[in-house]
């Protein structure tokens, strides 16, 4: 039997019905501006429906289709990560694909449908739903990078990420099938009971399964040493969605890979937490190194998305216990600040989403002193600085990797960070300090200065009232996959 | 009612975030209505607090927010608004509003006129979390606050190169202070498992710590009230600040910020009261400040000088008080200081406003018939600074005085000691507040011939805060009357936040009587004396006392910064200097070879970084492959 619970479905239902209505009705009339309106106001439904299943959480773990789609705590606080990061996304592309000559009527629709596939990766409680909502998203995704069609590196971005994602999708299915051989299951919580069973004897299957499924959500996460494709597909994309990308996509790969180590990754023989150990140190090195020596910022974000991929896998290990609750509030700095600081450089380079090197924004603080303040606050807070949203995420992290006893990994983690600080402050250097007599233009914007402003105000806030939001997403111990 | 006064930190932030972002477009009186409203404001709420607590045995905690709490680390920020904070508060805000007033006029034309409000605002803000706060790092938020204040308002005239060196010089010697702060707070962490201040105080009655831990708390509290409240050996700072606008110098350094550590070792005053040899060096500490401090200020010849070592001298009294297990008696010194010594140094800004900027008194005197309510409000300071019966200053220093002599925390020798070494201190004070006041006010004119054309009684806004300070100078020693006259408000106010049990000897009614008469006749000696001197002298070379090598020694600021010139600076220079060399020769090869290497793996990283769909294909096959052979590896291993 079937049971069909449309209210936790809603959320990425009401994208999904938006994504259609905006498509039809642009047909009509091509406006993508009204396509844009609608996008964000369907976000708003989703985050009403989430706020709603997340108020009644308390009446046990809400899910639908059996236990293949949950809608529990973790769930609802990605959810909510996602909501945000969309909305930040499309309030970034809504002056900048018009001055581009991008305004297609089927971007918001596309951005729309990737979103809703994050959540129904985020709320999937069993293999299948999540190679389900990861397709949907990265579909949509692949498009989305190769929207510049008079841009080669657009093209080439998207074409690059369509097929290393393909390559990597079939590591994930592979692995997803063996697992099914030695476990007989899909559900999460059913492979957990078969995998800690007394009688388990295909191990190995299951180690191998695995290692499989860490590939293809390493590379959607972008951790080394699946990492290559990033740099590459972020810098060629149209600055907003390599927003998209970094953010969204992100948190929901991270989000299915955190029920994943919950649910029995965490369970299996202990070298695979070893070699998870060993792609987090790697990625926190390959990528803030990465940082170190580009010039480019919208490249250096690139690269320091890499390096972030890396702090929030050391949440991986407290899975069990405070590492989801941790993830969503790093997540939730991260997808601010970030969107912040992408939507600074979109204001900043020009047509062909050049001219963003150092030297372009020497002398910002004179020309443009809020832009530049800003621009300092998400840089400040992506390094961790103190009473910024970064620090209090880096703080949580570290704490989890620490109190499970992965004490090296954060030693790596806390010297990559101090490393990290040169190519995050190198900007705000430039900015205030170079004399130079740069006439810096930049393209105003009012959506994309309403993001700045509020990335910027919510980035300080969340550093100075951290406890409030953190707070909100108290799960205990109960947070395997419910069974 | 009380709770209402947590806002109040939140108001004078307002207040300086207006004037710091908006205050440039605003016309000039208005910044400084702005400010001065805020803080009347925060005034107002804490005179409401004041009022509620009245017959309450309990002070008010009020919930701010959790910082974060993540597994073992909590951090709740809450204020603590307790009998003590209040009158803390409503000195920082009462005598802040007062000077806020008073800068409208002293501060006209400048052109950081709004930067300076927003400073003043700020500095408010910091001051209300230091005594608000319930737990150390809360109150540490405020203590760098206030100084960072300070130092950006001692070097308020950057523009002059001796202003920025004294704000820098204000800065490093707290960082002194300051590092012992956050010593002190690592051990409390250690030792009792909290950072909340009554939390702590509890343990200490409860849990068995060894004294030796208790002591080394007390001690590293005691090095962070040192650099706030400047006691000898870090109160170096202190003169230099005067470079400030006079009133910061009124408000920050003579009637709040520096007292602030004399706040936080009566705040933790059972942690002192368990220690009696910490006890016993926070009275030393004191005894030679107050000494050698108006030692220094029989001497000097700037007008704001003599008044910040005479601030130095009072804090030193202070120290004394804490030091005899005598809190009430301190904060009651902070009380009654505040109003006489901001009252003393608002009028020398009035004079120094008077006489076009200039501060040396040798070119000053005679001054009382042309600014006769700045002098007449002067007199009334000096008297009370000197302890003249009847005035503020006398019941709080006598207090300090009657308690050194019979407090049972140090040992008995030190009674007698500490008692003379205050008599003769008091001596001194009379005699240079005398020596301040005769110089500038009477005797005869050496006025420039600029000054004398430019001398004037200062606007109405500056001498109405002079009025009100001077009546506060007069009245706010009967809170607090001797024991054995009435019942002394003050300490019993107190003794709801300050819960210490030391006992004092109870010495016979004509005792108390000779004690007080003794100190009557210090104060008398003191003014008959520099009266008697400098109605004498007549020429100007004869103003100095003297010639003599203890007359240069005072002079001369005991000598202490010459010493940390040539023991400290110039050590430290000429090491710096070495390690220049070092840097240059040695660490910057090891470094470019560092950096090589940094440079080989960026590199390395960026060939492998080739764009290449293929090569990306061929690196993830191969990193699954690793990662198949670790696993392998591994499970045969475990």
């Amino acid at each position: 039997m079937i049971d069909i619970n449309w209210v936790v479905f809603a959320p990425a239902l009401s994208l999904i019905i938006a994504a259609s209505v905006s498509l039809l009705i642009t047909v009509f009339k091509k406006n993508t501006k009204l396509s844009a309106i609608i996008s964000l106001i369907a976000v708003a439904v989703a985050a009403a429906f989430n706020l709603q299943l997340f108020l009644n959480r308390a009446e046990g773990v809400q899910s639908s289709f059996g236990l293949e789609y949950l809608a529990d705590t973790p769930a609802l606080g990605f959810n909510f990560v996602i909501l945000i990061a969309t909305a930040l996304a499309i309030l970034i592309s809504y002056d900048y694909l018009e001055k581009r000559n991008l305004d297609q009527i089927e971007y918001y629709p596309l951005m729309l449908l990737s979103a809703s596939g994050a959540l129904v990766m985020v709320a999937a409680g069993g293999m299948i739903t999540l190679i389900l909502g990861l397709e949907i998203m990265s579909l949509a995704v692949y498009v989305l990078a190769a929207w510049k069609q008079d841009s080669p590196a657009s093209e080439e971005a998207g074409m690059k990420y369509f097929l290393l994602g393909a390559f990597a999708s079939a590591f994930l299915i592979y692995g997803i099938a063996m697992l099914f051989g030695a476990t007989g299951s899909f559900n999460y919580a059913a492979i957990a009971a078969s995998v800690s069973s007394d009688g388990f004897d295909k191990i190995f299957y299951a180690v191998l399964a695995s290692i499989l499924i860490l590939v293809g959500l390493g590379f959607k996460t972008a951790m080394f040493p699946f990492h290559q494709w990033a740099p590459d597909v972020y810098t060629g994309a149209p600055m907003p969605v390599t927003a998209f990308m970094s953010m969204v996509v992100k948190t929901a790969a991270f989000a299915a890979l955190f029920r994943i180590a919950a649910s029995f990754l965490l369970d299996m023989p202990s070298f695979i937490s070893q070699i998870l150990l060993i792609m987090i140190a790697l990625t926190m090195i390959v990528g803030n190194m990465g940082g170190l020596v580009q010039t480019s910022l919208k490249r250096m974000l690139a690269f320091s998305a890499v390096a972030h991929a890396g702090y929030l896998g050391l949440a991986l290990f407290a899975a069990k216990t405070v590492g989801i609750q941790a993830a969503v509030w790093y997540l939730t700095a991260y997808v601010i600040m970030n969107a912040g600081a992408f939507a600074v450089l979109s204001l900043i380079v020009d047509e062909n989403d050049q001219a963003d090197s150092l030297d372009d924004i020497a002398g910002l603080a004179k020309t443009h002193p809020a832009l530049a303040t800003a621009f300092s606050i998400f840089l400040f807070s992506l390094a961790g600085f103190p009473l910024f949203a970064g620090f209090i995420g880096k703080i949580l992290v570290f704490q989890a990797a620490i109190e499970n006893g992965y004490v090296l990994v954060a030693i790596i983690g806390i010297i990559t960070s101090l490393v990290a600080v040169v190519y995050y402050l190198r900007p705000v250097i430039v900015m205030y300090f170079k004399n130079t007599d740069n006439k810096i233009t930049i393209q105003p914007s009012m959506a994309t200065t309403i993001v700045i402003a509020v990335a910027a105000i919510v980035t300080v806030l969340l550093g100075i009232l951290p406890g409030w939001w953190y707070g909100l997403f108290e799960m205990g111990q109960r947070i395997v996959a419910a069974g | 009612m009380i709770a209402l006064a947590a806002y109040a930190p939140l108001i004078a932030l307002v207040g300086a975030l207006i004037n710091g972002i908006f205050g440039r477009n605003l016309k000039e009186p208005l910044p400084g209505y702005i400010a001065s409203a805020a803080v009347f404001a925060a005034f107002v709420l804490s005179v409401m607090a004041f009022f509620g607590l009245q017959g309450q045995e309990h002070g008010s905690n009020v919930q701010l927010w959790q910082y974060l709490s993540a597994g073992n680390f909590k951090l709740n920020l809450a204020f603590n608004i307790d009998h003590l904070a209040v009158i803390m508060m409503m000195i920082i805000t009462g005598v802040g509003f007062l000077i806020h007033i008073y800068s409208i006029a002293y501060m006209h034309n400048d052109s950081g006129f709004s930067r300076y409000f927003s400073f003043l605002n700020l500095f408010i803000a910091s001051m209300l979390i230091l005594v608000m706060a319930d737990s150390f790092p809360l109150m540490f938020i405020g203590w760098e606050g206030v100084g960072v204040c300070s130092f950006l308002l001692i070097g308020f005239w950057y523009g002059i190169k001796a202003n920025a060196d004294a704000a820098r010089k204000a800065f490093i010697v707290n960082r002194i202070g300051d590092f012992g702060f956050l010593l002190a707070m690592f051990l409390t962490y250690k030792v009792f498992g909290t950072l909340n201040i009554a939390d702590m105080l509890g343990h200490i009655q409860v849990a068995r710590v060894l004294p030796a831990g208790l002591t080394a708390i007390a001690l590293l509290y005691l090095l962070a009230a040192m650099g706030k409240s400047a006691q000898m050996p870090l109160h170096v700072w202190l003169p230099d600040a005067m470079a400030g606008p006079t009133p910061v110098s009124a408000l920050i350094h003579a009637a709040t910020m520096v007292t602030a550590g004399v706040y936080l070792i009566a705040r933790i005053a059972p942690l002192f009261a368990a220690s009696p040899s910490a006890s016993m060096v926070v009275a030393w500490v004191g005894l030679i400040t107050a000494f050698v401090a108006a030692f220094i200020a029989l001497s000097q010849t700037d007008i704001k000088r003599i008044l910040a070592y005479s601030t130095l001298s009072q804090l030193g009294y202070m120290f004394v008080a804490l030091g005899c297990g005598a809190y009430w008696v301190a904060i009651f010194h902070v009380f009654t200081h505040a109003f006489f010594k901001a009252l003393l140094f608002l009028t020398s800004g009035s004079v120094i406003h008077a006489m076009g900027g200039e501060q040396d008194v040798e070119k000053m005197g005679g001054l009382h018939k042309y600014m006769k309510l700045t002098s007449i409000t002067a007199f009334i300071g000096t008297l009370a600074i000197a302890g003249v019966p009847f005035l503020s200053g006398f019941f709080s220093k006598d207090a300090i005085l009657a308690h050194a002599f019979t407090t049972t925390l140090a040992p008995v020798a030190l009674n007698y000691i500490a008692y003379i070494i205050l008599l003769v201190t008091a001596v001194m004070t009379a005699f240079y507040m005398m020596r301040w006041y005769y110089l500038v006010f009477l005797g005869k004119e050496r006025l420039s011939k600029e000054a004398k054309a430019h001398v004037h009684e200062s606007p109405s806004l500056m001498t109405m805060p002079l009025g009100v300070l001077a009546f506060l100078s007069v009245v706010a020693g009967y809170f607090g009357l001797p024991e054995f006259l009435a019942k002394n408000q003050f300490a019993s106010w107190l003794e709801n936040s300050i819960e210490v049990d030391i006992s004092f000897g109870h010495p016979p009614v004509w005792l108390e009587w000779t004690l007080i008469l003794i100190s009557v006749a210090a104060a008398a000696i003191g003014l008959g004396l520099a009266y008697w001197v400098y109605s004498r002298k007549k020429s100007k070379a004869m103003l100095r006392i003297s010639n003599s090598a203890i007359a240069k020694f005072s002079q001369s600021g005991a000598g202490f910064d010459g010493f940390y010139n040539a023991g400290i600076i110039k050590p430290a220079e000429e090491t710096a200097e070495g390690l220049a060399l070092l840097d240059a020769e040695v660490l910057d090869t090891g470094l470019s070879s560092l950096a090589l290497g940094v440079g080989l793996f960026a590199g390395l990283m960026r060939k492998i970084q080739t764009g290449y769909i293929r090569f990306y294909a061929l690196a993830m096959a191969l990193g699954f492959a690793v990662l198949v052979i670790l696993a392998a590896f591994w499970g045969k291993l475990s």
